[in-house]
């Protein structure tokens, strides 16, 4: 085929173009370590590189809360280790307490440092953890989760929820303990009541004190929540501050219109109720029944029995004593349960945190081949390119040394 | 001689021309377009010597042009195309750089988002985390932005390039229309005008770069040229100009016009090839797609989010409100009125998003065909799929859905042909933001808690408490109690009031719970239903008791058809399924096949109450359930005997029932309750009871209704019935049963509930039982329940005194509802006895509006004729877990700990990897949908590079090609060169020659 001069020395020129090309390409691989440079060079793998990323990211968040999620059950942990001492050593108090030799101003001692012992129980089941959030609160952790009610008792603050974290796609795990089973709802097997405010929310016990006087007549109503409505003074002629009592289960009113005033106290379903301080008329008070109590007011309960009886023979005395300890050993195993329970999350804790690292490390390697380059090839890969350009400029360089006019 | 002078001449003539043109062909080598011409020589005719023909030399006849026409339209085509790539590399390529860098893409931004999200539930109640969501949020809006903002400069770069190319496209028409008036005349004189037809061919390539060109040669030589789908842009020396001007349908693109005599004619969609195809190509094949899909993200990010947040409570307790802004702040915007629209006034309408995740990433139009202007259709641009059509709605204001958009025309007229477009996705992203000023804000606390009661006795508890779609939009009272009326029953009550616990409408009512299966208390969606079978045969027990020994006693279920009608979104029937039951089937075996079925789910259970009166002497009475006869002997937790009491006990026999491997594997389980047992078989098989002992001993067996008495007028209170022995006294007397006895009630009542209580006591005084009679109040009315099974069947009142409460109008009316009881007797025997086959009940929820009948007529089998489905969804749902007993409660209300609750943060985070946005392509999460985002415009630039680079080389061949013909060798040139010189030379040599012979002549004289 008959070749023109400038389609020569086009085409000459077109193809060191392109080899220049192809060899600042490579230069670019080399210099930034990437075979993958613009998603166009494999759209498929630059999918993936961006997946890949993603997991790589997400496994990393993960374990950022999993370190998160150990370190509030380790706190909690240690926490549960110091109650279940005291525990411990409010038991063999009680038990020494219980001993025919001891006499009433041993007991009067123990009693001492059981009462010393309900502060140091307090202060651990109000600790906080270091974002200064109460630890068996619940959700609502600014909350302090037992505090000392008006009638002397310690009430729990805090919700029945525990706080979880995501640790996997989809997988959450509790990283707090709930402070209302473990330490706010033991069963008691004694009737107990708790006063709250109409809506069932806060305490009340400000307003109402209740003394159970009739433990069968009490029995009937169990589980079931009285609401003290108090009621517009008109309904009573003359007119006087009244309220009504109202099974807020049935729906039924056990006593309507009972004339109150601040200080005076009325008898309902075998309990004397005492009314601190009158309400609005609509206003109402909730007193929940159950037989559960929280762990600060059962160990109270042991120093306060202690000092009240002088002689530990009595059958009475016998009597609250085993129950004191059947209590406390509630408390340590409802503990103890929990600090399994602990455990078993720091081991799930374990496990997702190696498979974590596991999946970052594949997917990095995965990562690494999808994008990274091999040296090795691409440095040769450039050298042969060199000197192909090279070849392609030398022979270009002959052939456009050759005329015919050099001749002629 | 002269001859010979003039055969010299003619050469030397001849052979300048040729050096003269070689000459021209090495000065024109490398100018572009040249084709190398060569001087055509002939021999000059000879002439009649009388001896013969004697030559008269050399005649110039042509200089021609070597050219071929066919590979000059070849190469015009050729440059067509790859200018068209190579214009479309250019801009594509620049969306591929912009996503390549993790520094410009948006993945590093969402995860950041997330990120902080995820550490935000380490510690919901930290305002700097809170914060930090804040700024990420800001940082992902700016990113997107950006990357929308760098896409759409690619579009107006095309836009320029296409504004300047056509500017050059009309000088080269113009240059053209010159060329040809030259060409034409030049040609009239005879003579071949290379060096206008190289001028041509140049200027007609550099057309073929701008735009895609079609020629047609005339006669006399002149050159047409056409674009796009035929239309004229140079004929002979008449010239039509193009012109660019802003689109009346999109302001923000550009069409392509031919400026006519009267109107311009768009030719935009017909134009292919060279720069301006190829910047059109991309506007409307990559650009369009992208800012539609960067948009949707925007929207799917934005509606994900803030309805999340509407589903939680911020850090003050408060329902929170929108993060980022909303995704129908824009929905006027959406809607572009089409500037050649005739109506004077425009119709009001906005576009609002209804679903994201139906959208596809384009854009709509909506067109109104109709000449008189009473339909509509609307279609998607990316694929030119019309979405919705139909008659134009009369009623102002008015909806369309379609693609998970809804179009709402507010006011006003529409005439034929007026058109608007649709920017569904892309408005919302220019003026998304994060409208969130204060951390606290954020809501990562859930709106709701559930609460167990302190009292309840079971084991049941609550888990997964979550709200769903749709929570927002409920506005019902989210405070609820559920209670458990027995150990498989429950019902949901208005716990607005905990003092009055209200019924649901519809009421919620004998709702079926399978002990120790977690189970969902409430709806998922809102289009869910239940169907409680309510026939008189569910959960029937066999008319008569038959004797042991024979057929085993068959259950009370009898033939009937169950439809299960299917319906698409729009209520319309699609097809119908149907369940035959046939008679004696077992409620189990029913739910099972209805499970079978799309779209239902069935429960099945069995309950029956029994109370054992056993008389402790003769043959001791024993029973068998389903096979299993209950001889054993039970262990007390400390796994110690219990010897068997005489008479038996129902506790006693609860145990035994209980403790029993066999029966547990058959899923019956027995609970104490007042005044019996209740059996349950929580899988809905038939439980079979069989019945043993003296004749004195006897066994009840029943349903759970019991006795019921109910006046029919309300209590008009105040009752004043006077002190106790007043006339005034309501005195009346009761049998349950066990005879008549005298019942007194006297004092004042305020209230029916003051009534109701005294009444039950004093009949309880006079029945010496407390708990016998309940009496309760309903609607105003008084209504005795006698609440032990079997004692007998109905509540006997007689020797009314004063009647306050219309007891004698309920007795004359029979207002007695009794429930089933069999009495089964002992056949003196210890191996002959009753037995009967108690049937169970079933529960249907029915998903996506799928909705049950029956063909019973009346009251029924399983299902009565006017069994009537029950909505409960609530926006949330809650599942228990274990098994709860009778009376046990549980309420959700609003929750009041939020500082360290996340659990509507959790939700938030699940958006991450959520399925929510792709519509008809397939649901993807956003992450994906992005990643696809970036393949797509990674292919679509690794085609279009492969495609440009295969263009260049059929233009190098097609280029190599012609210049093989047309191009200038300087070599052969050299040699032409010498060749020509030496010609030359003896051309020369002749006409020396020639003067030699004359002068030879001469010096002869």
């Amino acid at each position: 085929m008959r070749v023109s001069t400038m389609q020569m020395f086009r085409m000459g020129s077109q193809s060191i173009v392109e080899l220049n090309s192809q060899n600042q390409r490579t230069q670019e691989q080399i210099s930034t370590g990437k075979k993958l440079i613009r998603p166009s060079d494999d759209p498929v793998a630059a999918t993936r590189v961006l997946q890949v990323n993603s997991d790589i990211n997400a496994s990393k968040q993960y374990q950022d809360n999993i370190g998160a999620a150990r370190n509030r059950l380790g706190i909690a942990d240690g926490v549960l280790d110091g109650i279940t001492d005291v525990l411990q050593r409010v038991r063999d108090l009680t038990l020494s307490a219980n001993n025919g030799s001891t006499t009433y101003q041993d007991r009067l001692y123990y009693a001492r440092e059981i009462e010393t012992r309900v502060e140091e129980l307090a202060s651990l089941l109000n600790t906080k953890d270091t974002s200064n959030n109460y630890l068996f609160s619940g959700y609502n952790t600014t909350q302090l989760p037992f505090v000392t009610a008006a009638d002397g008792g310690y009430i729990y603050q805090g919700d029945q929820s525990e706080r979880e974290v995501n640790i996997a796609a989809g997988t959450d795990i509790s990283i707090s303990v709930d402070g209302y089973s473990l330490f706010a709802s033991i069963e008691t097997g004694l009737p107990n009541v708790s006063i709250k405010t109409g809506d069932g929310r806060a305490d009340a016990s400000d307003k109402l004190r209740v003394d159970i006087v009739d433990e069968e007549k009490y029995a009937e109503l169990e589980g079931d929540n009285l609401q003290l409505r108090f009621n517009s003074p008109l309904e009573l002629d003359p007119a006087e501050e009244n309220l009504s009592v109202i099974n807020a289960r049935t729906g039924e009113v056990i006593a309507s219109n009972v004339p109150v005033t601040d200080g005076s106290s009325f008898e309902v379903a075998g309990m004397t109720m005492f009314v601190r301080r009158t309400l609005d008329a609509g206003e109402s008070i909730m007193v929940e029944t159950t037989q559960q109590d929280n762990l600060l007011n059962i160990v109270s309960s042991i120093f306060q029995s202690l000092r009240l009886e002088e002689d530990n023979s009595s059958e009475a005395f016998q009597l609250g004593i085993e129950r004191a300890i059947a209590q406390v050993d509630a408390g340590i195993e409802s503990v103890l349960d929990a600090r399994t329970s602990i455990g078993t999350r720091l081991g799930v804790l374990d496990t997702a945190e190696s498979i974590h690292q596991q999946s970052e490390l594949a997917n990095k390697k995965i990562l690494s081949e999808l994008q990274d380059l091999d040296y090795a090839e691409a440095v040769s890969q450039l050298s042969f390119e060199t000197f192909v350009l090279e070849a392609a400029q030398s022979s270009f360089a002959q052939i456009s040394r050759l005329s015919l006019f050099d001749l002629i | 001689m002269s001859g010979l002078l003039s055969v010299g001449v003619s050469g030397l003539k001849a052979y300048q021309a040729q050096l003269q043109t070689t000459g021209n062909n090495v000065a024109n080598a490398t100018v572009e377009g040249y084709s190398r011409q060569r001087v055509t020589m002939g021999t000059s005719p000879s002439v009649n010597a009388g001896v013969g023909y004697l030559g008269t030399g050399v005649t110039i006849q042509d200089v021609e042009r070597i050219a071929n026409e066919y590979l000059e339209a070849q190469m015009q085509s050729d440059r067509s195309v790859h200018s068209d790539l190579s214009m479309q590399r250019e801009l594509v390529s620049q969306l591929d750089e912009l996503l390549a860098a993790e520094s410009t893409g948006l993945a590093t931004r969402m995860q950041a988002f997330f990120n902080a999200l995820e550490s935000a539930s380490q510690d919901p109640g930290s305002i700097p985390v809170r914060q930090l969501v804040i700024s990420e949020a800001e940082a992902l809006v700016n990113r997107l932005q950006t990357i929308y903002a760098r896409v759409d400069d690619v579009r107006s770069a095309a836009s320029s390039e296409i504004e300047s190319a056509v500017s050059q496209v009309n000088q080269k028409a113009d240059t053209l229309a010159k060329l040809n008036q030259d060409i034409s005349v030049a040609l009239g004189k005879g003579y071949s005008p290379n060096d206008l037809l190289d001028e041509r061919d140049r200027v007609l390539s550099e057309l073929a770069e701008l735009i895609s060109i079609q020629t047609v040669e005339q006669n006399d030589g002149s050159l047409n040229v056409f674009i796009g789908s035929g239309q004229s842009l140079v004929v002979g020396q008449s010239v039509s100009r193009l012109d660019v001007i802003r689109s009346p349908s999109d302001p923000t693109r550009v069409d392509v016009v031919r400026i006519g005599y009267n109107a311009n004619q768009v030719i935009t969609d017909s134009i292919t090839g060279g720069q301006i195809g190829g910047a059109l190509t991309v506007q409307r094949e990559v650009i369009d797609e992208a800012l539609s899909t960067l948009g949707i993200i925007g929207l799917a990010i934005a509606d994900q989010i803030n309805q999340a947040q509407k589903r939680g409570l911020d850090l003050n307790g408060v329902a929170g409100v929108d993060l980022f802004s909303d995704v129908n702040s824009v929905a006027d915007q959406r809607i572009i009125v089409n500037t050649e629209n005739t109506s004077p006034i425009s119709p009001e309408m906005s576009v609002t998003v209804s679903d994201v995740s139906l959208m596809t990433a384009s854009n709509y139009e909506l067109v109104i065909p109709d000449p008189l202007g009473g339909t509509y259709e609307i279609t998607r641009l990316s694929d030119g799929v019309v979405v919705a059509q139909g008659a134009m709605p009369g009623e102002r204001p008015f909806e369309l859905n379609f693609d998970g958009l809804t179009l709402h025309v507010r006011q006003g007229v529409f005439n034929s042909q007026d058109r608007f477009m649709i920017d569904a996705t892309s408005s919302y992203l220019q003026s998304m933001q994060v409208v969130m000023k204060h951390p606290e804000s954020l809501a990562f606390a859930s709106p709701l808690e559930a609460v167990q009661f302190d009292g309840n006795s079971g084991v049941a508890e609550v888990v997964d408490l979550t709200t769903l779609d749709g929570y927002e939009d409920q506005t019902n009272d989210r405070s609820l109690l559920v209670e458990f009326t027995s150990p498989t029953r429950y019902r949901i009550l208005d716990y607005s009031d905990p003092l009055n616990p209200k019924s649901l409408n519809p009421p919620l009512e004998n709702l079926l719970y399978i002990p120790g299966e977690q189970t969902s208390l409430f709806a998922n969606s809102p289009t869910d239903q239940i169907y409680v079978s309510d026939g008189i045969n569910a959960g029937a027990i066999s008319l008569s008791a038959q004797a042991t020994g024979g057929d085993a006693p068959q259950n009370r279920i009898i033939n009937e058809q169950l439809s299960l009608a299917y319906r698409n979104e729009n209520g319309v029937l699609q097809y119908t399924q149907t369940i035959d039951v046939v008679a004696g089937d077992q409620a189990s075996t029913i739910a099972a096949r209805l499970n079978a079925l799309e779209g239902v789910t069935a429960k099945a259970v069995t309950e029956v109450s029994i109370y054992l009166d056993d008389s402790g002497d003769g043959i001791d009475s024993s029973l068998v359930v389903n096979g299993v006869a209950l001889t054993g002997i039970v262990y007390d937790d400390d796994a110690i005997e219990v010897e068997r009491p005489i008479p038996m006990t129902h506790d006693y026999l609860t145990d035994l029932i209980n403790q029993d491997a066999d029966l547990k594997a058959m899923g019956i389980q027995a609970y104490a309750e007042d005044g019996g047992i209740k059996i349950v078989s929580s899988v809905g098989d038939d439980i079979v009871l069989e019945f043993y002992g003296d004749e004195n001993d006897r066994l009840l067996v029943g349903q759970d209704a019991r006795p019921q008495l109910k006046t029919d007028v309300a209590i008009n209170v105040p009752i004043d019935l006077g002190l106790e022995g007043s006339a005034n006294n309501f005195t009346f007397d009761i049998d349950v049963g066990f005879g008549s006895q005298p019942v007194v009630v006297a004092g004042r009542f305020e209230t029916a509930d003051e009534a109701a209580l005294a009444l039950e006591s004093a009949i309880g005084n006079a029945l010496q039982d407390p708990d016998l009679v309940s009496v309760s109040v309903e609607d105003g009315r008084l209504v005795l329940t006698q609440t032990r099974l079997g004692v007998d069947q109905s509540i006997q009142i007689s020797n009314l005194n004063n009647d306050p409460f219309g007891f004698e109008t309920a007795q004359a009316q029979g207002a007695v509802s009794a429930g089933e009881v069999l009495e089964l007797t002992g056949q003196n025997s210890p191996d002959n006895g009753l037995s009967v086959a108690i049937a169970g009940s079933l529960q249907v929820s029915t998903r996506n509006g799928v909705t049950l009948s029956s063909d019973a007529i009346g009251a029924g089998n399983l299902f009565s004729h006017a069994t009537e489905a029950i909505s409960n969804f609530t926006g949330f749902n809650f599942a228990l877990g274990g098994s709860p007993n009778s009376d046990d409660k549980f309420i959700v209300r609003t929750n009041t700990s939020v500082e360290g609750d996340n659990r509507n943060l959790l939700t938030m985070i699940r958006v991450k990897d959520a399925s929510v946005v792709g519509g008809a392509q397939g649901l993807r999460s956003i992450s994906d949908y992005y990643g696809v985002f970036v393949e797509e415009i990674g292919s679509k630039t690794n085609q279009v590079a492969t495609n440009q680079e295969a263009a260049q080389s059929i233009l190098n061949q097609s280029q190599a090609l012609r210049e093989s013909i047309s191009g200038v060798n300087l070599d052969e040139e050299a040699a032409n060169l010498v060749l020509y010189q030496q010609a030359y030379g003896a051309s020369s040599r002749v006409i020396s020659v020639a003067r030699d012979l004359f002068n030879q002549l001469l010096e002869i004289f």
